[in-house]
């Protein structure tokens, strides 16, 4: 961000060059490569082979010998003037430009060979004639290197041939020695060998322009931008820009509106990204991780700024700006949008490449070779091509690793006699060959023949968008859109030459000569009418006062005149924007030609006390003082007096400035108190000086008994304090201690639920003080509840029953009957049924009449009717009767398995001797499953059933087969399925037990029920954890619930372990 | 209880609502963080308490002008303070 303001800001105007003002990437410039020594010369020369080392010894005069003598004479003369200043006589036109070239500051003696021969080639280009790169190396006076990262590479892979240099693979360079160029440049005048080829004028039909170029409309899209952040709650995305909601509605408000349609981000937009980044990268807006922030200190300096003046920060802000404008070039097709692996430029190629033109169209204006008509867009071309073909693409390629070979490291093959191609993109106006369905495809645009293709139709692009959206430039194009000429505008060279334009001239003078026959209030630009309309005159030379004015009033309408309305809502914005009525008044007073209407002043007066009525400050720190005569000490005392903002009462004052520094001196405001001792209480930090209100300190609140809370010493600070006393009663308070306790009660919760808060408020505050390790007792927390409403469509029921007990079959065959459907509340248990009190005598009947014992105490109660039915509260006695029946023996915590059958999908439909030993397992008796002799029984059909899945050679009945088949019937609807699936899967040891564990999670009770009865017969230690957790489920199944079954599973699953 | 009885109860049991936070003799403290309301006059504070819900926000009653309020809350006592025409200046 280049952020003009204060020093800055001054610096920016005063410099001579845009050049300075540009922030390049230090990566992105060339690296200057200090001149091979002695040492490393010979290896160097060492490295050409025999007929280059001859050449290189011809052209600087030094008598041949034998190659290693030859090369150490080479290396003993090569920075000599006397044999340099030979070679360089003996230079061809050409290479002696390519030197020139070499000799700009930019390059360091570095540039790749493709660009300096693609540069300086001959006119007449035969096979025999050296490239100029070569030339330079044959003449002794530069050497074929690549560059990475540890420097400059010299050696090859084999010895250097001045046609074939040895390397393999990669970009080749041309490295000429500072020394060298140094003597060249003192012998010859070597720019004059630099001979760019002139802009020229452009002779044609007029040009069509198809963006006017106006930097009055960008200004006012700018100010808009502004204005529009102001007066909305704009979302800013992570990547920092506007999120789609927001550029889309600011879309309709910019002067040059644009179709988004096709959109989905504002980097895809054109013109409102650009205007996004421009005010940006000026520090005109901030983008924090939260909301937009406007910084007016800069904004007012850069609207006070000439228009010339403003035009040229722009230019800078526009060369910086984060834009990808490359990949808005319409004749190019991309297959990426990514620099990686192509050759899209990144961001710093893209700075260097605007810094470039900026700075070629600079000196070009200053030397006067660039006129106001409209300029030939072809010698642009070729003055750009010359000067740094480069400026935008680089031609080097990366040397390739071990891992690419053969690769120019873009993916593509490579030879050093191949020039390499531009990747990431074809272009349109490239045809390739014709496809099957007859249409041309694009063909691969090559670096040393597409240029203009490329590069050129980059430069026509920034001309025909991003220059002449700010108003410096335009492009000129024919019939066919095709780019012909460009134009700086009047205030676009005003700006690169860093003077004001000729109507900024004429308007200062002007102004100049108003001021002088006039009264000082006709030149002011505002007029303020009795109707709150604002006029502003002459809005783009009055931006700042646009600005100002914007924080306090609506725009209606924008042209030679600025219109604004005020009223009541635009001036509370204002106040809200940190603005009150004096400097509004102010604003109107000093920039008004006819004095401000008195309804309008009293009227921003009374809003302006009005809006004073209450003021808030979100974030403070105070001062309390135990007597107002400590306060009036330290309100005398200048050192103190300097904390002190304001004193708010006897005992209170508002501070200012550091807090902790304050905090120190207060240790020397600690009266002196020998029955108090202060200082030893401070000292051991059981008064604390500071309280923070926004630390809420876990574990500072320790619930006592039921309903009690106490505040540890040394955290009862007011906040904390009033937190509780939103919805407990207060007991006792120690300030000295700075402790407390409260006491919970259902009057307190009253006062919480009036205030607004309820349970879940209440819980989570107390889990933020009282911490993880003092949790909230169950009484606490049933009470909070109750109080705070949680329950409050709840209600706990009561109802007189009396308890069967019987084995879980027989209960099994009386709850099948749908005669008792009615009389039965609940099957509490495997084993236990609850019965309803007044239908009891009528089941008793019935079952003695089928031959069932009945063992049961007359009933002393007569049949409650079903009024007495109620809630628990109203239930004085709700305790039930236990009836046994006199049945077979029962394991009373024993689930009882339903009729033996396992359900199978039809494609595996198991054999007849499988379900024989099915129904041999499932005829096991499950109450003895924990015996011995029932298990070693279980163990004896598991390998049945194997045996049988190996003979039958059927893999369905392979362990994992019957597993998956169990499990899946756990979720069976018939109980039949289900139960021969529980008999199945107890029979399968501990894999079961692994299988069941997710199963006692899921949604159905009824699976979670099996699945712990499973884990009965299958579990190990490592079930019981998880049938822990389940032991409080009180999900009802057919035959009991899920926590009763999992109690259940334990005890059988201790008792076997405990064996 | 009813809502007449819920609303003559006090609004907070707090004992630093309006006493000190330090005792005779004590030293003194720095509240930190801490969200302040001042109003031009007590009657206008008055008028704010008895009119809006800040009194169930009050943490402290500091001056017949000023109080401290709760600071975790100061949008929701913005929203309801500019919704009854109490707008607050905010000064940060």
């Amino acid at each position: 961000m280049v952020a003009f303001s204060g020093d800055k800001l001054s610096e920016a105007l005063q410099a001579d060059s845009l050049a300075k003002l540009i922030e390049l990437d230090p990566a992105a410039t060339p690296i200057q490569y200090s001149d091979p020594t002695d040492g490393t010369l010979e290896d160097i020369l060492d490295g050409y082979a025999w007929t280059a080392i001859q050449q290189m010894a011809q052209a600087r005069n030094i008598v041949f010998r034998k190659k290693g003598q030859t090369v150490r004479d080479l290396t003993q003369l090569y920075y000599d003037e006397r044999t340099v200043k030979v070679a360089l006589a003996k230079l061809s036109p050409l290479a002696l430009g390519a030197l020139a070239y070499l000799a700009q500051p930019q390059y360091h003696g570095l540039v790749n060979r493709d660009v300096l021969d693609s540069i300086f080639r001959p006119l007449q280009d035969t096979e025999k004639a050296l490239a100029v790169g070569a030339e330079l190396v044959g003449r002794g006076l530069a050497f074929f290197v690549q560059e990475n990262v540890a420097g400059l590479v010299y050696e090859g892979y084999q010895k250097h041939d001045l046609n074939a240099p040895g390397f393999y693979g990669g970009s080749i360079l041309i490295f000429v020695a500072n020394s060298i160029l140094e003597i060249a440049q003192a012998n010859y005048q070597l720019e004059n060998y630099l001979t760019l080829t002139p802009l020229t004028q452009y002779v044609g039909d007029a040009p069509k322009v198809p963006i006017e170029p106006s930097f009055e409309d960008f200004m006012a899209d700018i100010l808009t931008l502004s204005r529009y952040i102001e007066q909305n709650k704009t979302r800013v995305l992570q990547s920092g820009a506007l999120g789609k909601r927001d550029y889309v509605k600011l879309n309709e408000l910019l002067r040059v509106k644009e179709d988004l349609s096709k959109t989905s981000k504002l980097s895809e937009t054109g013109r409102p990204n650009l205007v996004w980044n421009i005010a940006i990268e000026l520090g005109l807006l901030i983008a924090k991780p939260d909301a937009i922030v406007q910084a007016s200190d800069t904004a007012m300096q850069f609207y006070e700024l000439a228009r010339y003046q403003q035009l040229r920060l722009m230019l800078v802000a526009w060369a910086n700006v984060n834009v990808n404008d490359f990949l808005r070039l319409p004749t190019l097709n991309f297959f990426t949008t990514s620099s990686n692996n192509s050759d899209i430029p990144t961001h710093s190629a893209l700075v260097k490449a605007r810094a470039f033109l900026l700075t070629l169209l600079e000196n070009n204006l200053k030397k006067g070779q660039l006129r106001s008509e409209w300029v030939d867009f072809n010698s642009l071309l070729t003055l750009v091509r010359e000067s740094n073909l480069e400026f935008l693409i680089s031609r080097t390629r990366p040397i390739p690793t071990y891992y690419s070979y053969g690769y120019n490291g873009y993916g593509q093959s490579y030879s050093n006699n191949r020039k390499p191609s531009y990747n990431g993109f074809d272009s349109a106006l490239k045809r390739g060959e014709k496809n099957k369905a007859g249409y041309y495809t694009p063909a691969s645009l090559n670096m040393d023949t597409d240029w203009n293709l490329v590069e050129g139709e980059y430069l026509a692009q920034v001309f025909r968008e991003g220059l002449a959206w700010l108003g410096a430039a335009a492009l000129g194009t024919d019939a066919r859109n095709r780019p012909v000429a460009f134009q700086l505008t009047e205030l676009g060279r005003a700006a690169l030459l860093n003077q004001p334009s000729l109507r900024e001239q004429e308007e200062a003078h002007q102004a100049a000569q108003i001021a002088a026959a006039a009264p000082p209030e006709l030149t002011r630009p505002l007029l303020v009418q009795p109707n709150f309309d604002l006029m502003v005159l002459a809005p783009f030379q009055n931006l700042a006062l646009l600005r100002q004015i914007d924080r306090f009033a609506d725009q209606t309408s924008q042209g030679d005149v600025a219109m604004y309305h005020l009223s009541k809502d635009t001036i509370l914005r204002g106040f809200r924007n940190g603005l009150d009525g004096p400097q509004i008044l102010q604003i109107l007073n000093n920039n008004s030609r006819v004095p401000v209407a008195q309804n309008i002043q009293m009227s921003i007066q009374g809003w302006n006390t009005e809006f004073e009525r209450v003021i808030m400050r979100p974030v403070s720190n105070l001062l309390e003082v135990p007597d107002s005569s400590l306060l009036d000490k330290v309100c005398n005392n200048p050192i103190y007096a300097a904390y002190i903002e304001k004193r708010l009462g006897p005992t209170f004052a508002l501070l200012k400035g550091d807090v902790g520094q304050f905090d120190s001196l207060l240790q020397d405001l600690l009266p002196v108190d020998p029955n108090t001792n202060i200082k030893s209480i401070v000292k051991r930090k059981m008064t604390p000086l500071i309280l923070d209100y926004n630390s809420l300190q876990p574990g500072s609140v320790k619930p006592t008994g039921a309903n009690g809370l106490h505040i540890k010493p040394g955290y009862a600070d007011p906040y904390l304090l009033y937190r509780l006393g939103q919805f407990a009663d207060v007991g006792e308070w120690q300030p000295k201690n700075q402790n407390a306790s409260f006491t919970l009660s259902a009057q307190a919760a009253q006062r919480g639920l009036a205030f607004g808060l309820n349970y879940e408020a209440v819980r989570r505050f107390l889990m933020n003080v009282v911490g993880v390790t003092g949790a909230v007792s169950p009484a606490m927390n049933l009470a909070l509840k109750g109080w705070f409403g949680f329950y409050q469509n709840e209600s706990v029921r009561g109802e007189r029953a009396v308890t069967l007990q019987a084995a879980a079959n027989l209960l099994n065959d009386i709850a099948a009957i749908p005669e008792f459907n009615g009389f039965l509340l609940a099957r509490p248990t495997l084993t236990t049924i609850l019965v309803r009190e007044n239908n009891f005598v009528r089941l008793q009947e019935r079952l003695q009449e089928w031959g069932l014992r009945v063992i049961a105490p007359e009933l002393s109660n007569p049949q409650p009717s079903d009024a007495e039915v109620g809630e628990l509260e109203a239930a004085q006695d709700n305790g039930h009767k236990i009836i046994s029946f006199n049945g077979p023996d029962f394991d009373t915590n024993q689930p009882e398995p339903d009729v033996p059958f396992l359900s199978f999908d039809s494609e595996t439909e198991p054999s007849p001797e499988f379900i024989d030993v099915l129904t041999a397992l499932l005829n096991d008796d499950f109450k003895n499953e924990n015996d011995e002799l029932s298990s070693r029984r279980r163990s004896k059909n598991k390998g049945k059933l194997q045996m049988e899945a190996e003979v039958l050679g059927n893999p369905v009945f392979d362990e994992e087969t019957l597993m998956d088949s169990g499990i899946k019937n756990l979720h069976a609807d018939s109980r039949q399925a289900r139960q021969a699936a529980v008999n199945l899967l107890s029979s399968l040891g501990v894999m079961a037990a692994r299988q069941m564990v997710p199963l006692l999670y899921d949604p159905e009770p009824k699976v979670r029920y099996n699945a712990c009865i499973v884990l009965a017969a299958t579990g190990d230690a490592e079930s019981l954890a998880h049938l822990k957790l389940v032991e409080n489920d009180l999900s009802r199944t057919q035959s009991g619930s899920v926590g009763q079954a999992a109690q259940y599973a334990i005890r059988i699953i201790q008792n076997r372990l405990a064996l | 209880m009813t809502q007449t009885e819920a609303n003559n109860q006090p609004i907070n049991s707090s004992p630093t609502l309006d006493a000190a936070a330090t005792w005779e003799g004590g030293p003194p403290i720095i509240h930190q963080n801490v969200a302040l309301i001042e109003c031009i006059n007590p009657t206008v504070l008055d008028e704010v308490l008895n009119g809006t819900a800040l009194k169930n926000f009050v943490v402290r009653r500091i001056s017949p002008t000023w109080i401290a309020v709760d600071q975790l809350r100061t949008d929701e006592i913005i929203k309801f303070l500019t919704k009854r025409g109490y707008e607050p200046k905010i000064i940060k």
